[in-house]
């Protein structure tokens, strides 16, 4: 926790009663939110909760539909992002909205009122650099921002956001998308900020443990409403659990012996290149057998993607085997990894899982509508599609009434509940999955992650990619650690797991372990 | 700047109406709205025909020339007639996202098919040389597309300036074939044309109730009610739908989307050559000439995109464009172009749609009085009772 001294300083911000609806959807309703100078306060919530709305009213991106904000005790109007930030107010979002092409100074001098008149190369990474030095932000002024990895795109957001006279910082769950190495820079940023240069920082997240670990005070949203404020010397994780999903939630895990089987899935030697056609895998082995989870931990951008694409026919191999219950499929394409039982659940599960302007039944039958009884001939049969995809929905357990509504009117959990199952469904040998549970809510987490060891428990080997390392080590009985498109760790004993050593190979610390 | 200062005009001015837009998160009732603006456009543009020409005659002469008389309706539906199928042929590509702006010369190509097929065999009876001048046709119309549709499939090279540019070909070969060997002799000034098509490979007029109509019309309407029926219940449907809404879940569901996307376009470049023959052999011009089209072809994409790509809907749009024409013809008497009249109403009619369709995006909302609520204590000071009647305050 950090030590500033904020308990009686003066309140910078007081946001009160602000609603804001989005058609019949309240997203924050009647939240009262009060910033002391200097503080770091933590949001949290689960997806849902109307932490970032509430946080775009505050940065000028929404208006409120009610309420009012008072600034340093004055009633004041924010009226757009620019204007927040004229007052000190600045968001630092999700997606850092940085033009890829550009380098870091550029992109910092992008539309900023002090940017000089005559830009050259030279002068420009000159003041990034003192800027750089000043908030003590280690930034390369030079570098071009896709050369980045994800943490220190984001450094060059909160730079920039800084450089343009942030007094107050929002960050939108800056943790998101960083390994364990790279979370922990982020806190010593976030508490240098703040007991040096006096920032006042919120912290979005809804992640606990982090929560508590970065900040001085903490508020829980729950379904758009206020559920409490509180110190964080004063809240334990299970207390601040059940305020934001308002029953509490068991962190155990019950994972039954599960008896192995074939080798149901053998990849050997897989090497494929990146969309820029740069290596992404290099001789990448994996073998899962049946009953099995092998998680693959690793951040981001270290060739997950391609693992997975290449597992499941998206992406064709430049070397290497890959075998499914015996038969080869390494020049095979997606339908033919489908034919053998490979399910997929894909990365963006909005992007490629489901088809969003299209209805709950079409997305059903995504992996059913090439064979009978859904396909006869060249017709589609429309009675046959909605019968398996009411079937489909009762198995996962969706309480929907009609099939033919849009998919985009399923919450996050729901829409994943569907792809979890129609995957199963399609596939009874073989299921590679990508980031199963990100962006839900603690209690479809839990529901996955249940379906997931169920299809365990009746023999489906499950290939598990995700960027949660406590997932990983919470579901899997092997756990492989990807690096730079290789593997360079392998830990086999699920008693034995160890968070720091894997942190560590993830971030390429380690050569080989265990 | 400005706009943003407009922006808070515009909404203080509502604002003090009780009223208030409001953001939808997803768009409602499209359709509803976008026949309502054209409703809106329609009479705007008549006022404005009123304001510009000032004669008392106008209206009565649109109305004449228009949904009147009989002469009107078997104007309105002949001038539909090609750009039902033209709107098709558009509506087609739409279903993937593509646009097809080649209608225009795949239009020609099908006629041109056509047009040679019946010279080739003259002496074929009625119906066998239909038959085979309709496939030529939509053959002929595919291939005109097939090279814009492998570059974007396989290339990514994009379809919007292949298919434009090959009309300007497709221009040039429809000159060179009709100053050649089926020239018309008696064909002079700047319209070129071959000779006319043989009696037995046109196809017969229509009436009902007393109004007489080109048969392409009717062949327009088939075609779309077996587009509907294709999209709709075949497994061929479900994948431009799957890939329509997003290539990716396209290729995550196992369809061979590069194939798809040249069938698709394929399929686009028949239908618009189809209606090229159609238009030939029921039309007015029985021959391959410029005057064949009359901006046909593009105007088949703003039926496509009124009619927001549905095959149903593109009937009924291409009547209403069908009738704007005709009123825009009505008006050439009175000294007003029929470029202007037509082509003209055409754009405001499609600009007013455009902004209906930007309005399903929001809604009207009554304003609350006590919206912004005033901190308590703080009644006093006149800024902030400034702030509450919705004015801009400065701090």
């Amino acid at each position: 926790m950090t030590s500033t001294d904020s308990g009686n300083a003066p309140l910078a911000v007081q946001m009160r009663g602000i609603v804001k609806r989005f058609d019949d959807l309240v997203a924050v309703n009647d939240v009262d939110f009060d910033l002391r100078a200097g503080e770091v306060h933590a949001l949290l919530g689960e997806n849902g909760a109307g932490k970032t709305t509430l946080m775009n009213v505050l940065s000028g991106l929404l208006r409120p539909d009610r309420g009012h904000i008072l600034l340093n005790g004055e009633p004041t109007r924010i009226r757009s992002p620019r204007d927040a930030l004229r007052r000190g107010i600045g968001m630092v979002h999700q997606h850092y909205r940085l033009v890829h092409g550009f380098t870091v100074a550029e992109n910092i001098h992008l539309g900023w009122d002090a940017s000089p008149t005559v830009l050259t190369p030279a002068r420009i990474e000159e003041r990034t650099r003192e800027l750089s030095d000043r908030f003590h932000l280690d930034v390369d002024p030079a570098a071009r921002i896709w050369q980045l990895s994800v943490g220190e795109q984001q450094r060059v957001a909160i730079l920039r956001t800084l450089a343009r006279g942030a007094r107050i910082l929002i960050l939108d769950e800056p943790t998101a998308v960083l390994a364990p190495g790279e979370t922990d820079k982020l806190f010593g940023m976030i508490r240098q900020l703040s007991s040096e240069s006096g920032r006042t920082i919120v912290f979005i997240s809804h992640k606990l443990e982090e929560a508590l670990e970065i900040s001085d005070r903490v508020t829980v949203l729950r379904g758009g409403r206020h559920m409490g404020t509180h110190a964080a010397e004063d809240c334990t994780p299970r207390m601040l659990s059940q305020e934001m999903v308002g029953r509490s939630i068991e962190f155990t895990r019950q994972r039954e012996p599960v008896e192995l089987g074939e080798n149901a899935l053998v990849a050997e030697a897989l090497s494929t290149t990146d969309d820029r056609g740069l290596p992404a895998l290099r001789e990448v082995d994996v073998t899962v057998r049946a009953g099995e989870i092998v998680g693959v931990a690793g951040v981001a951008g270290n060739g997950q993607r391609e693992l997975s694409e290449t597992l499941t026919g998206l992406r064709a191999l430049t070397a290497g085997r890959i075998q499914v219950g015996g038969q080869d499929l390494s020049r095979a394409h997606a339908r033919d990894f489908l034919a053998a039982g490979v399910g997929h659940i894909p990365e963006d599960r909005y992007a490629s899982g489901l088809v969003l302007t299209e209805s709950i039944e079409h997305n059903a039958i995504l992996r059913a509508f090439q064979h009978p009884p859904v396909r006869r001939g060249p017709l589609l049969i429309q009675g046959a599609a909605r019968r398996f995809a009411r079937m489909l929905a009762k198995t996962v357990g969706l309480s929907i009434s009609d099939v033919s509504a849009p998919v985009r009117s399923l919450s996050g959990g729901n829409a994943q509940r569907l792809l979890t199952g129609r995957e199963l469904n399609a596939s009874a040998r073989v299921l590679v999955v990508v980031h199963p549970t990100r962006g839900l809510d603690i209690g479809a987490i839990e529901e996955v992650q249940q379906v997931l060891l169920r299809a365990r428990a009746t023999g489906v080997a499950i290939l598990l990619i995700s960027e949660d390392l406590n997932e990983v080590m919470r579901l899997s009985d092997r756990i492989l650690v990807l690096y730079r498109g290789a593997i360079v760790g392998e830990f086999t004993d699920p008693e034995q797991f160890n968070l720091e050593e894997i942190g560590l190979l993830m971030g390429g610390a380690l050569a080989a372990a265990s | 700047m400005i706009k943003r200062e407009s922006g808070r005009l515009g909404r203080w001015a509502m604002g003090c109406l009780g009223w208030r837009l409001e953001q939808r998160t997803e768009p409602r009732n499209q359709t509803a709205h976008r026949l309502a603006a054209i409703v809106v456009g329609v009479v705007i543009a008549l006022i404005a025909v009123q304001l510009a020409i000032g004669d008392e005659d106008a209206f009565n002469r649109i109305y004449r020339g228009t949904i009147g008389s009989k002469r009107g309706w078997s104007n309105i539906l002949d001038l539909a007639a090609p750009l039902v199928l033209t709107g098709l042929a558009a509506a087609v590509a739409l279903k993937l996202r593509r646009w097809n702006v080649g209608v225009e010369g795949q239009f020609f190509m099908g006629a041109f098919a056509g047009v040679a097929i019946a010279f080739q065999l003259e002496s074929m009876s009625g119906a066998p040389l239909l038959a085979l001048m309709f496939a030529g046709a939509a053959l002929c119309g595919a291939a005109w597309i097939a090279v814009p549709a492998i570059a974007r499939a396989y290339l990514n090279v994009n379809e919007i300036l292949t298919t434009l540019m090959l009309n300007f070909v497709a221009i040039l070969f429809l000159a060179y074939i009709a100053t050649g060997p089926w020239r018309n002799p008696q064909s002079q000034g700047s319209i070129l044309a071959t000779r006319d098509i043989p009696e037995q490979a046109r196809l017969p007029g229509v009436e009902v109730a007393a109004v007489e109509f080109s048969s392409g019309l009717l062949l327009g309407i088939a075609v779309a009610m077996v587009l509907w029926l294709v999209f709709r219940s075949t497994t061929f449907g479900y994948m431009v739908r799957t890939v329509g809404g997003s290539e990716q879940a396209g290729s995550y569901a196992g369809i061979n989307v590069r194939l798809l996307s040249v069938a698709v376009l394929l399929l686009s470049g028949g239908v618009a050559g189809v209606a090229g023959v159609a238009h030939m052999t029921g039309g007015d011009t029985n021959a391959y000439a410029t005057s064949l089209s009359n901006n046909t072809g593009y105007l088949g994409i703003a039926v496509a995109v009124l009619a927001g790509g549905s095959f149903p809907v593109v009937v009924f749009m291409a009547g209403v464009i069908g009738a704007i024409i005709s009123a825009g013809s009505a008006l050439r008497l009175l000294d007003v172009g029929s470029e202007l009249g037509s082509f003209g109403l055409t754009g405001f009619i499609l600009l007013m749609a455009a902004i209906g369709e930007g309005l399903a995006n929001y809604r009207l909302r009554r304003e609350r009085p006590e919206r912004e609520t005033l901190p308590p204590g703080d009644q006093a000071s006149p800024a902030a009772a400034a702030g509450g009647a919705g004015g801009s305050r400065g701090t």
